[in-house]
């Protein structure tokens, strides 16, 4: 296995009673690290009603994680919870979602 | 010629223009095709009417432009950074050819030639096709490329043994024109779901000139693993019909899966399209016009600004010769020539309105420029700046408009360049990374703010103090308010930065742009917060040509106060505004301060044993000016004082009445601003 240097960062909105979260994903989003962060994405989305995900510095993205975002925005659109999305990639995995039109599914995000 | 040349100039600019707008869009929308059908018509009408009216660089310039953007619409290219930054520039050109189509200038030469060389660059990048179809390699290419259907869906355990399915599509779209659908219907819910699995599949046509066997290769390491079926469904490239994809692309969005069957039917159907077109050609024509298509439908013309300007200039004459009608039908007596005054009286003032509305813009039409310039100026200091509009509807005289760009791109440029600051130093104070620009344009009764709000560093009032002292503008034991303070900021050559940039920080310019607002009747104020950002409001009148006024007297001369800002008026004793100690009076149960204006104006006293009191807004109070009589409503065409009267801050023009006298138009705030002297003791001062 690849050494692991995915992180996530889960900050809660100061004011308690907004129920927000910001969760900031960077480096790989690939399968090496997909349960880590599915374990703490599902803790932080059952907790928050309002949730903006920042994907930053991304080196990698496979499958798994788009597979991830795309359920979770399934549900939150039966469960009234409200999912943002900002995001960044390189030109080659901007190129490489595009040409496989998964790039639609941040668009849908 | 020149009649029709001039018209080109007009819709090029126009074209130009929607053309900026939609590479500014586009960028945080890569794949719009509507976007970038837009654009590439844009460039195919500049390219086109510029070979019609000889703007042959032009013409030749936007071809390849043209090129490009016909690949990325056929999906042989797609949009990037540099395809952007590349046709910006690209844009500042073409402006710059549409004014001297010639390239006999040096610098203009060695642009022109750059750029183009760019575009070639990005364009022979593809390994694609060419797209030239008069071509006749690319004819003979043509002729040997056929379109597959191919459905691929990978085994859910498929990334176990580290298969990327996406290398696969990508690899697929180095051997021919490529369109993949993907497919995540199967996904389960979150809770429900190994996430190590996959769940999405497939569909993609591709036209290759190369074999089943070729394309069935890019699969050959997991063919064990997947689901693959591969169908040819045309033998020609159906990329080339722009309708096939569309239609295809339109399906794939109605349902899970298109399906081979459904995109064969869509190529059937559209081809017989083709080969019949001649005989559907001649059945239109036979048919007549569709029915639910309008000839001639215009929804809007275009004027020359001039012949605004002499509307605007014919208005404001004809409400100057009806005040002098309904002063003559009054004298005389007579009704029926009341009658009539009165209605030409209602008239003009319908014709006045109408003709204001004419020349009301939408602040929208300076947005491109300022989006441009935080982008490149941005993308220049290394920082990363969103700019967002708020109100951009809003309407304005073209005069103010026209007169707003420059001091507002100044206030931009010292916002992205002191305001904002680097990713790094956001980073550190917990900031976002993107730092952002505001600008909010609303209506406010009579006027319109402009607010240009930035969430960076704010500006350190200690050290506007500081430096105002060390530039001899205040005494060390001045004592001043925040407001006063950053007025200061305004004061021509002032500056806090201590590093004079390329951009700002010559200190030459917050004084002009104070100076440019106050021309079009501006006002600007300053607001700060260390390390969460400066607001700047602009305040403007909506027109500048005809207000409504309130007539009044002062020693037997009249003046005109704006109709807008006048909140009351109240009757008082003489004795109640002479002599007072604390300038203060009661109306209404509430203390209000006043000015009386005939001491303020260096007037004798007048002898009448009462005065009229009018309450005018001024920023959040009322303040109450006395003056000897109240005349009534006034419609007032602004003329303006000449330049002797150039520093005359009081008056803001003068209007003629119907008498044929003249009466000065009073701007209240500066009045008082004036005369309550709470207004630095420097602003005069020379520097």
């Amino acid at each position: 296995m690849k050494a692991n240097k995915s992180k996530i960062h889960i900050a809660p909105s100061k004011n308690k009673e907004e129920k927000k979260v910001k969760i900031t994903f960077e480096n790989d989003l690939t399968i090496y690290s997909i349960e880590d962060f599915k374990a703490k994405f599902i803790e932080a989305y059952n907790k928050y009603d309002v949730i903006n995900i920042k994907l930053k510095n991304v080196n990698n993205v496979d499958l798994t994680f788009i597979q991830l975002l795309y359920s979770l925005k399934e549900d939150s659109k039966k469960t009234n919870k409200s999912i943002s999305f900002d995001f960044e990639f390189p030109e080659d995995l901007e190129l490489l979602l595009n040409n496989s039109d998964l790039s639609k599914v941040f668009r849908k995000l | 010629m020149d009649k029709f040349k001039n018209k080109f100039i007009e819709e090029a600019t126009d074209n130009i223009k929607d053309l900026e707008d939609s590479l500014l869009l586009i960028e945080n929308d890569i794949s719009n095709k509507d976007l970038i059908e837009k654009i590439f018509r844009s460039m195919h009408s500049l390219k086109g009417g510029g070979a019609m009216f000889g703007f042959s660089h032009l013409s030749d310039f936007t071809h390849n432009l043209e090129n490009l953007y016909h690949l990325i619409r056929e999906g042989k290219k797609t949009i990037n950074r540099r395809i952007l930054d590349v046709t910006l520039a690209s844009i500042d050109h073409m402006k710059v050819l549409l004014t001297v189509d010639n390239v006999s200038d040096k610098s203009i030469k060695l642009r022109h030639g750059d750029l183009i060389q760019q575009v070639l660059d990005i364009i022979e990048g593809t390994n694609d096709i060419g797209i030239d179809s008069g071509n006749k390699e690319n004819l003979n290419q043509q002729n040997s490329i056929k379109s597959y259907y191919i459905y691929f869906e990978p085994e859910q355990d498929v990334f176990k043994d580290g298969t990327n399915p996406l290398f696969l599509i990508d690899e697929l779209h180095t051997i021919g024109t490529c369109k993949a659908f993907a497919h995540l219907n199967k996904v389960p819910e979150y809770h429900k779901y190994d996430v190590t699995n996959c769940y999405t599949y497939w569909e993609i046509i591709i036209s290759t000139e190369e074999d089943v066997n070729s394309i069935s290769d890019v699969f050959i390491f997991i063919e064990d693993q997947c689901k693959l079926e591969i169908n040819e469904i045309a033998d020609f490239d159906i990329f080339t019909s722009t309708i096939i994809i569309e239609q295809i692309s339109a399906l794939s969005q109605e349902r899970n899966d298109v399906g081979v069957s459904n995109i064969q039917e869509i190529i059937k159907r559209n081809s017989i399209f083709d080969n019949n077109l001649e005989e559907i050609e001649k059945a239109i024509a036979r048919s007549g016009p569709l029915p639910s298509v309008k000839e001639n439908v215009i929804s809007s013309i275009r004027v020359s600004s001039s012949k605004l300007d002499q509307l605007m200039n014919l208005v404001s004459e004809l409400v100057t010769t009806q005040a002098r009608l309904t002063l003559f039908a009054e004298k005389s007596g007579d009704s029926e020539l009341l009658s009539i005054s009165e209605n030409i009286q209602k008239l003009s003032r319908q014709l006045r309105d109408n003709a204001f509305d004419i020349v009301l813009i939408p602040i929208e039409t300076m947005l491109t420029r300022f989006q441009r310039l935080v982008r490149d100026l941005s993308k220049e200091l290394n920082k990363n700046v969103i700019f967002v509009a708020e109100g951009a509807d809003t309407e304005l005289d073209k005069t103010i408009i026209e007169s707003l760009t420059d001091p507002l791109l100044h206030i931009l440029r010292n916002c992205i360049d002191h305001g904002i600051e680097s990713p790094e130093t956001r980073k550190k104070l917990n900031k976002p990374e993107q730092g952002t620009i505001i600008l909010k344009a609303f209506y406010s009764g009579a006027n319109v703010h402009i607010q240009i709000h930035d969430d960076g560093a704010g500006i350190d009032i200690n050290k506007i103090k500081e430096k105002a002292v060390q530039k001899g503008l205040i005494q060390n034991d001045t004592i001043l308010n925040k407001k006063e303070i950053l007025d200061i900021v305004f004061l021509p050559g002032f500056s806090t930065v201590e590093n004079v940039t390329g951009v700002s920080g010559r200190g030459v310019g917050m004084d002009v742009v104070k100076r440019k607002l106050a021309e079009i009747r501006g006002e600007v104020e300053l607001d700060t917060e260390i390390n969460v950002g400066t607001t700047l409001t602009i305040k403007l009148p909506l027109t500048l040509s005809i207000i409504d006024g309130l007539l009044v007297k002062i020693d037997n001369k009249r003046y005109v106060l704006p109709l807008s800002v006048v909140d009351k008026i109240f009757v008082t004793e003489h004795q109640n505004v002479v002599n007072k100690y604390n300038n203060l009076i009661i109306l209404d149960g509430d203390q209000i301060p006043f000015y009386y204006l005939r001491e303020e104006f260096d007037l004798p006293e007048g002898t009448q044993e009462s005065e009229q009191v009018v309450v005018v807004a001024y920023e959040d109070r009322k303040v109450g000016l006395v003056v000897d009589e109240v005349e009534g409503e006034y419609q007032a065409v602004l003329k303006t004082l000449g330049k002797i009267y150039k520093k005359q801050e009081m008056i803001s023009g003068a209007t003629i009445l119907g008498d044929g006298t003249v009466a000065l138009v009073l701007d209240t705030n500066k009045i008082i601003n004036k005369f309550s002297q709470v207004n630095l003791n420097i602003k005069n001062k020379e520097i």
